[in-house]
C-alpha cells in the first residue's frame, strides 16, 4: 500500500532542457514511438512562440521521486476584442502518467490561476472532464463542434468510417458510398453552376506577407474575439516551424489585385487506408465577404478533385461559414473535440460565448497538436 | 453514521470501493481515483456535508488521513 510519501509530487515551470523528457513520457503514455521531432515541435511552440512573454511560464511538469510524470504546456497566443490586444493562453500537450492522473489537477490549476492574464482557454476530447473545468472556473464556449466535410471519394470516406467504427457491414459498404456520392456530387455540381463569379483569383504563395496584415486589419470584426492574423504570427504559426511540413499550402485571393483572403491547408494520410485528408487549418476573410469565402472553397474543391484527395474538411470556422459550405454540397460533421472552454479574468464570462466562436480564437489548433 | 462509515459509502459509490478505509490509502491504491473521480468526490463530500472546498483542499485530499483532516478544518468531526 502507498504511504503518503509516495504521494509527493512536485509541480515546476517547464524549462527548454526538459523537453525531450517531456516528449518521452508523452510517446509513452500515448504508446507511440518517441521521435526528435516531438521536442522540437514543443520547442518551437513554447519557446520561440512570437506571444510567449519571459514574466510567464511556458508551461509545467510534475515531479515525484526525480521523475517527471505529467506536463502541461501553456501557449499564448495574441487576440483582440473591442479594439484592444489581449493575451490568451491555451493548453498544450496535457499528459500525466496513469499511476498519477489524480496529480492532474495540478497542473490544470496551475495554469487556471493565471491571474495576470485576460482569458485562459483549453479545448478537451475527454466528456468526463468536462466537470473538472467547470470547477476550476472554465465556462463552455457552444456552437464550436462542427466541421464541414466535402466528400470527394465516396467509397473511401465510406471504408475508412466503416473500419474505424469498426461495425461494418455488406449493406453499408454497398450503400453509403452511392448515397453519399449521390447527394455530394449533386450539390458540389449545383454549386458549381450557380456561383460563376471570375472576379476573385486564388493563387498559391510561399508566405505571408504586409498585404495581410492589411487584411487583417480592415477585415477582422472588432465585436468578436479574434485571434491575431499578421505576417509575423501566421509565418510562426504555418511557415517557419522546424515540423517538416511539405503538404502544407497556403493560397490567396486577390480581388483586383488586393488580397481579400487566404486559406492554409495540410494534407494527411488517415487510418489503414490511408485515406487522402486535406484539412484547412486556417481561413481569413471579411466574415460578410462571402463572395471570396466562396471562391476560396471552390478553388479548394476543385484543387482537391485535381490531386486526387479523397476529402477536404474545414475546421475551426464560424457557423455562418459552416452553413454556407453546407448549402454549397459540404457535409456537417459533429466533432469528436468537445466544447471549448475558456475562463475569464475581470470579463463577464456570459459575454463570451458569443463572441467568441473557434475561428476567431484560433487559426490552427492554437496548440499546434494537429500538425504532424 | 461515523465519518468512517461516511467516507466508506462515499468511496464505493465512486470509485466502487469495498475494503476497510485506512488513514494512508490515496489515489495510487484505489483503482480509478484520478482527478475526474476526485471531483466527483469532492462533489459527493460537499453534498453529504453542506460544505464548499476550495481547489487547494481537492488538491490536499491526496488520502483518507488528508481527506479526514480538511473536513475537520469545516467542521466535519468523527
Amino acid at each position: 500500500m502507498a504511504s503518503r510519501s509516495d504521494m509527493i509530487v512536485d509541480l515546476l515551470e517547464v524549462s527548454e532542457e526538459d523537453l525531450a523528457v517531456v516528449s518521452a513520457l508523452t510517446a509513452s503514455v500515448f504508446n507511440r514511438v518517441s521521435h526528435p521531432r516531438d521536442t522540437a515541435r514543443l520547442r518551437w511552440m513554447l519557446f520561440a512562440n512570437p506571444d510567449a512573454d519571459e514574466h510567464i511560464p511556458k508551461g509545467w511538469v510534475l515531479r515525484s521521486r526525480g521523475e517527471t510524470v505529467g506536463f502541461l504546456g501553456n501557449v499564448l497566443r495574441r487576440l483582440s476584442f473591442c479594439g484592444k490586444d489581449h493575451v490568451i493562453a491555451f493548453t498544450s500537450d496535457f499528459v500525466v502518467t496513469p499511476e498519477y492522473r489524480f496529480h492532474g489537477l495540478k497542473l490544470a490549476k496551475a495554469f487556471f490561476d493565471q491571474g495576470q492574464l485576460d482569458y485562459v482557454a483549453c479545448s478537451t476530447g475527454n466528456r468526463n472532464s468536462i466537470p473538472v473545468l467547470r470547477r476550476l472556473g472554465a465556462c463552455q464556449i457552444a456552437g464550436a463542434d462542427e466541421a464541414a466535410l466535402f466528400v470527394l471519394n465516396p467509397a473511401a470516406i465510406a471504408s475508412y468510417y466503416l473500419e474505424k467504427k469498426a461495425h461494418g457491414s455488406a449493406f453499408a459498404h454497398a450503400v453509403l458510398p452511392r448515397v453519399l456520392g449521390a447527394a455530394s456530387w449533386f450539390k458540389r455540381r449545383l454549386w458549381a453552376e450557380s456561383e460563376g463569379s471570375h472576379a476573385i483569383e486564388v493563387r498559391g504563395v510561399a508566405r505571408f506577407d504586409d498585404d495581410v496584415d492589411d487584411l487583417y486589419e480592415r477585415s477582422h470584426p472588432p465585436d468578436k474575439v479574434t485571434s491575431c492574423r499578421d505576417s509575423m504570427r501566421l509565418n510562426w504559426l504555418f511557415v517557419d516551424g522546424p515540423i517538416d511540413r511539405p503538404c502544407t499550402k497556403i493560397r490567396s485571393a486577390y480581388r483586383d489585385g488586393k488580397l481579400c483572403g487566404y486559406v492554409v491547408t495540410q494534407d494527411r494520410k488517415l487510418g489503414k487506408a490511408r485515406l487522402e485528408y486535406r484539412g484547412v487549418r486556417d481561413v481569413f476573410c471579411a466574415l460578410d465577404d462571402r463572395l471570396t469565402f466562396a471562391a476560396l472553397a471552390r478553388h479548394l474543391v476543385q484543387e482537391c478533385l485535381e490531386d486526387g484527395m479523397d476529402c477536404l474538411e474545414f475546421e475551426n470556422i464560424p457557423a455562418v461559414l459552416i452553413s454556407q459550405l453546407a448549402s454549397h454540397g459540404a457535409w456537417r460533421r459533429r466533432l469528436a473535440v468537445n466544447p471549448f472552454l475558456l475562463c475569464s479574468k475581470g470579463e463577464d464570462a456570459t459575454l463570451l460565448p458569443e463572441k467568441a466562436e473557434m475561428w476567431y480564437l484560433v487559426n490552427s489548433d492554437g496548440d499546434g497538436g494537429g500538425w504532424q | 453514521m461515523s465519518l468512517h462509515e461516511t467516507l466508506g459509502e462515499i468511496f464505493g459509490d465512486v470509485f466502487g470501493y469495498k475494503d476497510e478505509l485506512s488513514c494512508d490509502l490515496g489515489p495510487s491504491s484505489v483503482a480509478g481515483w484520478d482527478s475526474i473521480a476526485q471531483i466527483a468526490m469532492v462533489e459527493a463530500l460537499e453534498s453529504h456535508f453542506d460544505i464548499r472546498l476550495t481547489t487547494d483542499e481537492m488538491i490536499e485530499m491526496t488520502d483518507v488521513g488528508a481527506i479526514s483532516e480538511v473536513l475537520a478544518r469545516h467542521g466535519v468531526q468523527e
